[in-house]
């Protein structure tokens, strides 16, 4: 009875100014419950994904073939030539991805379109895209996304119908590798140990585990996890364009420029292992 | 002032545009412009902070929301209300000159891309200066041609007696 007589006392500008409090005070709340359990929150973002991801692949595959009438029948032609070439491409970019996964121990390979590239806005500034492929295709968790060109990333999180894949350079995502014709031990790592250079945007940071030489012009692959889980064996990812002077650090470190360029992705592959882990 | 549904609606589809239209943006631009930003900023520049702090919180949780989203859950709907307030505080100042509304908006952009560029030297994130600054200014292009058309919207609902 108390509260029906408060509400209407309440000016317009006053009650969307408690609106605002109340709203803000909300998100504080599902900030830190996302912080401290990020399970709690995990079917707001799968309902989410679940509403937008079909709408972000229809508008990745939107052509515009139909300008006028009085040109439609030229259109048509235009868009079946470039349909047919898009298909040549990606036949092409197919092609590619399967010979290079002959050396990955000849996992099958799930093609996938990226559909949506992470905003350059939120405050934790973080290196994600989404695919349209998802749980219904059989991804997983933790699977390694490959392109033609090399190593993008893993998938850390499913939907029905799309996954969120993280790309290489993005905030703790540190990759083990080998590198070198000896295929000596490091780890790859999006972000510089504090003290070295400053990198470009892009480049990756590989730090030699014990005292092995990296020299400039070093592939880098991956090194291959227990059960393929999150990374496959012997990805290529990258090569070495420069050392870091020695000042100190434990293990030497160098300049890595990957194969996969994050900003222009489209084809990719979810490599799908045999069974389902876990 | 409370929104009427009308306006709820319009904004509604504005931000939903602004968040999924970056799909549509081809691939390997420099810098992609913040759309999301110029609808938050329209809206605080013809009604105030508030109004312009909750349009940014609205806009903040889409684009967590969309796929891939960001991390954690809701940090971008409060800095997106930050530059929304900030923006809308901006508003006495509109009458002066026709160039403040811009300037308000991409000051809303740098305040985004300075949360991310603190957060990231505080050690969460990943952000490079550069990216910053080409996507400020991709944005603050995108405001010449976008932001009259989305202070027209605004101006057309504030008309209509909706807002």
């Amino acid at each position: 009875m108390t509260r029906r007589r408060l509400l209407p006392r309440l000016s317009g500008a006053r009650a969307t100014q408690v609106l605002l409090t109340a709203l803000v005070g909300l998100t504080v709340c599902v900030l830190l419950v996302d912080l401290a359990r990020p399970a709690v929150t995990a079917p707001v973002r799968r309902s989410a994904a679940t509403v937008f991801a079909p709408v972000q692949a229809a508008m990745t595959g939107w052509t515009d073939d139909r300008l006028t009438e009085v040109t439609r029948e030229r259109d048509a032609l235009d868009a079946r030539v470039k349909e047919l070439e898009a298909e040549l491409r990606t036949s092409g970019q197919l092609t590619e991805l399967e010979r290079a996964a002959a050396g990955w121990g000849g996992h099958e390979l799930l093609p996938a379109r990226v559909v949506g590239f992470s905003s350059g806005s939120t405050p934790v500034g973080g290196r994600t895209v989404t695919i349209d492929a998802g749980e219904l295709d059989g991804v997983r968790t933790d699977q390694t996304v490959v392109s033609s060109d090399g190593l993008v990333g893993r998938v850390v999180r499913t939907a029905p119908t799309s996954a969120d894949v993280v790309l290489l350079g993005g905030s703790d995502v540190v990759v083990g590798v080998r590198f070198g014709d000896e295929g000596a031990l490091g780890s790859v790592d999006g972000r510089p140990a504090p003290g070295l250079p400053a990198r470009a945007s892009g480049q990756l940071t590989l730090t030699a585990v014990g005292d092995s030489m990296i020299s400039v012009g070093d592939p880098v692959t991956t090194l291959g996890s227990p059960d393929s889980i999150p990374y496959v064996a012997g990805i290529p990812l990258g090569t070495v364009t420069s050392v870091d002077p020695d000042r100190g650090q434990l293990g030497r470190t160098a300049v890595v420029e990957p194969f996969v360029d994050g900003d222009s992705l489209d084809l990719v592959a979810v490599v799908l292992l045999g069974e389902e882990v876990r | 002032m409370i929104a009427t549904l009308p306006v709820i609606g319009a904004r509604t589809v504005l931000l939903l545009v602004a968040v999924l239209a970056p799909t549509l943006f081809p691939s390997g631009m420099p810098g992609r412009p913040d759309l999301v930003v110029l609808v938050v900023a329209a809206a605080a520049l013809m009604h105030g902070p508030v109004t312009g702090a909750l349009v940014g919180l609205a806009g903040g949780w889409l684009v967590d929301l969309v796929p891939p989203g960001g991390e954690p859950l809701g940090a971008g709907a409060l800095s997106y209300a930050l530059a929304g307030a900030l923006v809308g505080a901006a508003r006495r100042w509109a009458p002066a000159s026709p160039l403040v509304p811009w300037i308000a908006a991409v000051g809303g952009a740098v305040v985004i891309q300075l949360v991310r560029g603190l957060t990231a030297a505080a050690g969460v994130g990943v952000a490079h200066p550069v990216d910053l600054l080409w996507s400020v200014a991709a944005t603050a292009l995108f405001a010449l041609l976008v932001l009259p058309v989305l202070i027209g919207v605004e101006r057309f609902l504030l008309s209509r007696g909706w807002a």
